[in-house]
């Protein structure tokens, strides 16, 4: 079985790095990926999003962005409305709860409607300022979460990646990506186990 | 010139049904993650192509963005055009001194290649055409879009002629019809182009490069060298006349156009002599128990692949017949395949494939139904259930020939 996720927000939060990095991932466990960016040709701010496919069956995974898909990873509020529909039942959904737009307040979610999902809200954002210095790291924190609650590769695949989603010049970088990776890994494992309890 | 096969060792294992066997095994680590169109620049660069005529134009960018950075490495050179206008002029010139070369661009380009690419069939020059198109007419949008079917397969230019045209569905397929464009292009010495679509153009996926055995090419007895008088059989002459020049067959009278005109059939004739022995293909999927045969190109085959692997679990026995090339268009396998069955077209357009399928099935008693979406749409994996279902209870209106 493989899993498809949609990676959304707006330009300039490092999405496309994320679906690469699965995609790279994807491919060092030898398995079939699809990687799939669609953004628009706007300054940083505009939509963007991408799809990542990763499957172990003989089939090529398809290119079904706007269709229902398993995983969400939202980091920004204005877009969670827009792909929450497309989730199918038990799919999961990590979302950062530190960027929701206008109105909502920090920690709280919006009224979803859909109980056939695992949600999974992390202050993405705040966590990468406060703890890792450098907001540019929700990223990466959300990743990390996302793949602990999903599996959808192996940890160890994701910090080998890497080196394979950032370029060359922002391999300095990649100790702290680490960390947010393990950050958002341990708040995942910790959010579920409480729900689990 | 032989007409026998090329070797498609290449096309082996590329499709949903072979995919273990070829491409797709497991710890493909040494894979590359990849970009279609990046993935083109490379398999070409590979293939020895050494000029690459484009002007920049989405979702066609990546592939002149690719050889620019690696070109050099292969001892190629990039020439970005003014327009597409050049390109293909640029390409009529390389081609003659028979250097592996190619051009690409969105379909809206390609028209603007159109005169030079009539030229280059009717001149016999073996070049690669590329055509990531846009959804839509005039400037398109970037999404989904099978729009340039027609373009790509009946009319790339004015005249009478044909590019062999080639529809892979994924990145691999992509660098491997790429080395193989360049080997059918020598052998058949004809255009041979390759359509792709946005989402083809988008994704990245693993590709790995493999050596790829063809037979060798004949003989480029023909290409000019420059070298004067030397040997008469190289020379560019006008296509108004034979060697005598036109004068020698009196253009303007009317036996003058009457030997002229016998002259172009005969060369008309001998293209489509070579498209038949061009080697049509194709890949079918699940179609030995299938009740509803699917025909579907590019990444709208894709789809339906995903939307069959949930059809199938709902008890639909639904297959998917492929062309990977478009012209020729593969209907005698066709027949074979649906004997039987229901069949449905899926594409990304109004109705263009169709028309070549209801040729190709005209006496058949097969119940042939058609669906797509246009405009830069792309359908649903439900919606293409639901089709699947309509078809299979005959609830939709058969299309006749």
């Amino acid at each position: 079985m493989g899993r498809e996720v949609i990676v959304s927000g707006v330009g300039g939060q490092g999405l496309q790095v994320v679906g690469q990095l699965l995609a790279y991932g994807g491919t060092i466990e030898g398995r079939h990926v699809l990687y799939y960016p669609l953004y628009d040709g706007l300054q940083r701010g505009g939509a963007s999003d991408c799809l990542v496919a990763i499957s172990d069956e003989d089939r090529l995974p398809a290119p079904v962005l706007l269709q229902p898909v398993q995983d969400l990873i939202i980091m920004h509020g204005t877009r969670l409305r827009m792909f929450l529909e497309w989730v199918k039942p038990g799919g999961v959904i990590v979302y950062n709860t530190s960027v929701q737009g206008k109105a909502a307040q920090e920690g709280q979610l919006p009224e979803l409607g859909r109980g056939d999902l695992a949600l999974l809200p992390l202050p993405a954002t705040s966590m990468a300022y406060e703890k890792l210095g450098n907001v540019l790291m929700a990223c990466m924190v959300a990743t990390g979460a996302y793949i602990a609650a999903s599996g959808i590769i192996k940890m160890e695949t994701a910090q080998a990646a890497l080196a394979k989603a950032l370029r060359p010049a922002l391999h300095k970088h990649i100790p702290k990506n680490l960390e947010a990776l393990e950050l958002g890994a341990a708040f995942a494992q910790k959010y579920l186990a409480l729900g689990a309890s | 010139m032989g007409p026998g096969p090329v070797a498609p060792s290449c096309l082996v294992g590329v499709g949903v049904g072979r995919a273990a066997g070829g491409l797709c095994e497991k710890g493909m680590s040494e894979k590359l993650l990849m970009r279609s169109g990046h993935a083109l620049a490379e398999a070409a660069l590979r293939a020895g192509c050494k000029f690459y005529f484009a002007y920049p134009m989405t979702p066609a960018t990546e592939i002149l963005e690719y050889w620019t950075q690696h070109a050099a490495a292969h001892g190629a050179s990039t020439f970005v055009a003014e327009s597409e206008v050049e390109s293909g002029n640029y390409l009529m010139g390389c081609a003659s001194t028979g250097t592996r070369c190619m051009a690409g661009s969105t379909g809206t380009g390609l028209t603007l290649m159109s005169e030079a690419v009539s030229r280059l069939a009717a001149a016999e020059f073996p070049v690669v055409l590329i055509n990531f198109p846009r959804a839509g007419p005039g400037t398109g949008i970037r999404s989904l879009g099978q729009n340039d079917y027609f373009l790509a397969t009946k009319a790339t230019g004015n005249g009478d002629f044909h590019c062999i045209t080639l529809a892979p569905w994924s990145a691999q397929e992509v660098a491997d019809l790429t080395t193989a464009a360049f080997h059918l292009a020598e052998r058949f010495r004809n255009p041979v182009l390759i359509l792709g679509d946005d989402p083809l153009a988008q994704m990245m996926e693993s590709v790995e490069f493999k050596r790829m055995e063809f037979e060798s090419p004949p003989p480029k007895d023909w290409v000019v060298t420059g070298e004067r008088n030397k040997d008469p059989s190289r020379r560019m002459r006008s296509m108004e006349g034979d060697e005598e020049g036109p004068e020698a067959v009196g253009v303007g009278s009317a036996g003058g156009i009457l030997s002229r005109a016998l002259a172009q059939e005969s060369m008309i004739r001998r293209l489509y002599a070579k498209y038949a022995a061009v080697p049509p293909l194709a890949q079918t999927y699940q179609t030995e128990d299938a009740e509803l045969v699917v025909v579907s190109f590019g990444s709208v085959a894709r789809l339906i692949s995903a939307a069959m692997e949930r059809a199938r679990a709902e008890g639909l026995r639904v297959g998917l017949f492929r062309p990977q090339t478009l012209y020729p268009f593969p209907g005698e396998r066709l027949r074979r395949v649906v004997q039987g069955k229901r069949v449905l077209v899926v594409e990304a357009n109004t109705g263009m494939m169709v028309q070549d399928v209801a040729l190709a099935l005209r006496k058949e008693p097969t119940p042939l139904y058609w669906f797509g979406r246009t405009g830069g749409v792309v359908p649903t994996v439900s919606e293409l259930v639901d089709e699947m279902r309509a078809a299979l209870a005959g609830q939709r209106q058969e299309i006749a020939w």
